[in-house]
């Protein structure tokens, strides 16, 4: 188990003050204007030694991602942005929230050193419309990094200019799709755009920008401060590394967010955190590791299994947010699914046919399976249409759509074909 | 998609921001580059939203379209996307319950259940005294803490049907909402109190010198680019399948250089780079210094189509 010590986010729970004095008190803001004095390809190998890879869901190498913004020799005078991803609505997930809300600090100093390191001079953090406490406390707490001088002009004494915008949504999950986000941010319908050109060459404002989640810039500061070869330590191996915040919901006996080390064992982690599993480990019956959007994976695979990308990956799940919802036998699962695909309805943004159309069919035959009344072939034809709908659309909202109904039929196609029967068998 | 949103059929005549709301519209303007204050709709909304007691009117819609610089119906086109925009009066209280799966698995059902008996609506209804609003809406983001309610700004967390009854009771008697976890969690602490955190060892003060090494070291340019950790080098040819390489520089962004720098990691065909993995793409990225025009110029994708249309004699 991770120890204390090197934990990232030391008042994840708000025990402590969130603001500037009890910040500086966990050691943020400490010295930050060396890191900026050691140049942007510094930090940009720094992050990547780490071996961070983004904590949003696709896992893509963080500092990689950097390098990506056109460098001081290619600058052809548009501005850089950071954006920062603080959609959280991946159902599952509530990790960015506890940052935003009880360390923001750790959030703004990390997007003044990450602003630099992508050449940028101003970030926009758009925070989901219904996070407005969060929001606010984030505006609070950027208004006293401007107070102190740590943004802004020469911020925190580095001779970087650096602004900092909070940008509240409205409500639309689809916005956490970096271009949707984009979009939305230049007062728009929350639709995704096409890729390429992709952000870093014209994103907002057709400038060159890069859109990071607030974890992945959240722990920057820390690793730069304890060194990449620390974070790199942490984890199962050399692509999964350091600490994640973990969010364990469902049927859990003690919900709870909790940061462990990347690949911890999935029952230690739900044991030694969240009380167990409720009625005990044998009541186990499926687990939804990274969020909504991966597939779910059935108890007999869980018990030793490590909770990082590419292990869930090669289950043909996916680690995703790190959201874990964990489901006992008294789950209907189908149900459950179920209500994943009704959500995928709701929030597809209408732009691409087969996300459009095929969210609203799979959740109706979906709804047809719960109760039995289908016909044994229209499991078949449901998974047929699920690879029709994803990878056919702009984003990968389709295949978020896409992805849980296919781990249920790889799972519980037993459980779908016994209520068809008995159905017909009571009819 | 999200069903249409009501509109309200009595609509007042004209709408302007008021003292401070006017201020905060002046401040959220502001935020954005000289040009681009459409970016301000989403705020200008919400806080007209605010002011006018829980929805916008369409007066309210064109005034902010003249102060933007936007066709009304852009304006309209964005606050029908967005679910937190009511185009229609709400109740005082607005009961936004969550319903996805993480809370559904926790008993929202039960949620549900008291609004309709202390309340006596459902989703989507208003009581008849127009105190209360029910909304299902998808995941807001406190999944530890389900089941869960967005009540106007605040989230009241950790509820049972008895609990949020008695919430339900006390914001009838005007009592005020007890916001945040109604189990005596302070948030998304396990239940009963933290597990960790409870050992954090004072922060060693941070030392250039002793993280990086001599400060002269670190000053000096950084080392030639090292394949980050993680990457990992894609399974290479000895040589092309059947004596024939693809034609690399058929994708866009890949010149002659680059297919000979190829060539020497043992790629040589389409459909070996569609299949490069992030972390090989990081390595690729590296090894050939490419910049990053793996992503820019998305050459998975057009791998993927030049294999499939079977371009270059694969």
């Amino acid at each position: 188990m991770l120890q204390d010590r090197d934990r990232i986010f030391t008042n994840l729970y708000g025990f402590e003050d969130w603001g500037l004095e009890g910040a500086r008190r966990r050691g943020d803001w400490d010295q930050t204007a060396w890191f900026l004095k050691q140049g942007r390809a510094w930090i940009c190998q720094q992050v990547k030694e780490s071996g961070l890879r983004g904590r949003g869901g696709a896992g893509f190498p963080t500092g990689l991602k950097w390098s990506f913004m056109p460098p001081d020799d290619k600058r052809d005078g548009r501005p850089h942005y950071l954006v920062v991803n603080a959609d959280e609505s991946e159902p599952g997930t509530c990790k960015d929230r506890d940052i935003m809300r009880h360390d923001p600090h750790k959030l703004i100093e990390g997007c003044l050193i990450a602003g630099f390191a992508m050449g940028a001079n101003a970030a926009y953090i758009y925070v989901r419309g219904e996070f407005y406490r969060e929001a606010e406390c984030l505006q609070a707490a950027v208004d006293q990094a401007y107070g102190a001088g740590l943004i802004g002009r020469n911020a925190a004494g580095s001779g970087w200019d650096f602004d900092i915008h909070v940008h509240r949504g409205a409500g639309a999950y689809i916005c956490g799709e970096e271009t949707a986000l984009l979009e939305s941010l230049e007062g728009k319908k929350g639709q995704p755009r096409l890729k390429p050109p992709f952000p870093a060459n014209a994103g907002l404002y057709g400038c060159p920008t890069t859109v990071n989640n607030v974890e992945s810039i959240a722990v920057v500061p820390t690793i730069l401060r304890r060194g990449a070869a620390w974070f790199a330590g942490i984890g199962r191996d050399a692509r999964n590394t350091g600490t994640k915040l973990f969010c364990i919901s469902g049927h859990v006996n003690t919900p709870c967010n909790v940061e462990e080390a990347m690949g911890i064992p999935f029952r230690e982690l739900i044991d030694k955190h969240a009380g167990g599993v409720r009625g005990g480990w044998d009541n186990l019956l499926a687990v939804i590791p990274g969020g909504s959007s991966v597939p779910c994976l059935p108890a007999d695979t869980c018990q030793d299994l490590p909770m990082d990308f590419d292990t869930l990956a090669g289950l043909k799940s996916g680690l995703g947010t790190a959201a874990v919802i964990v489901m006992d036998k008294s789950t209907d699962i189908v149900n459950a699914i179920c209500r994943l695909s009704k959500f995928y309805m709701h929030e597809s943004c209408g732009q691409c046919t087969p996300c459009r159309e095929g969210t609203g069919w799979m959740w109706r035959v979906m709804t047809r399976l719960v109760r039995g009344e289908a016909d044994i072939g229209e499991i078949d034809m449901l998974e047929e249409v699920t690879y029709q709908v994803e990878g056919h659309t702009i984003c990968a909202l389709g295949d978020a759509a896409a992805w849980p109904i296919q781990g249920l039929i790889r799972h519980f196609r037993p459980e779908l074909e016994r209520r068809i029967l008995e159905r017909k068998v009571a009819a | 998609m999200s069903g249409p949103s009501p509109v309200a059929l009595e609509q007042p005549d004209s709408f302007a921001f008021d003292g401070a709301h006017a201020d905060a519209a002046e401040k959220a303007v502001a935020r954005y580059p000289e040009g681009r204050q459409a970016s301000a709709v989403l705020p200008l909304l919400d806080l007209a939203q605010r002011q006018h007691g829980g929805w916008v009117p369409r007066a309210a819609i064109e005034h902010i379209a003249g102060r933007l610089g936007m066709a009304k119906i852009r304006v309209m086109e964005v606050a029908t996307f967005y679910t937190m925009i009511n185009l229609a009066p709400v109740g005082t209280f607005h009961l936004q319950v969550c319903g996805t799966t993480p809370c559904m698995i926790r008993g929202a059902g039960e949620v549900f259940r008291a609004i309709r008996d202390e309340v006596g609506i459902g989703p989507g209804e208003t009581s008849d005294d127009g105190q209360f609003t029910c909304t299902e809406v998808e995941c807001l983001g406190a999944c530890v803490n389900a089941p869960m309610v967005q009540v106007n700004d605040d989230f009241v967390e950790d509820l049972s049907y008895e609990d949020f009854a008695a919430v339900l009771r006390a914001l009838k008697n005007g009592d005020d909402l007890p916001v945040g976890s109604l189990a005596g969690r302070r948030s998304s602490e396990p239940e009963g109190g933290a597990l960790t955190l409870l050992d954090v060892p004072p922060p060693v003060r941070f030392d250039p010198a002793a993280v990086y090494g001599a400060p002269s070291a670190v000053a000096a340019e950084p080392p030639a680019a090292e394949p980050p950790v993680g990457a990992a080098r894609p399974p290479a040819l000895d040589a092309p399948r059947g004596g024939k390489a693809d034609a690399l520089t058929g994708i866009k962004g890949l010149g002659p250089k680059i297919e000979s720098a190829l060539h020497g990691i043992g790629i040589f065909h389409f459909d070996q780079v569609a299949a490069w993995t992030p972390d090989q793409r990081a390595w690729v990225n590296d090894a050939l210094k490419l910049g990053g025009r793996i992503e820019r110029d998305d050459w998975i994708a057009q791998a993927a189509a030049l294999a499939e249309a079977g371009e270059g004699g694969a």
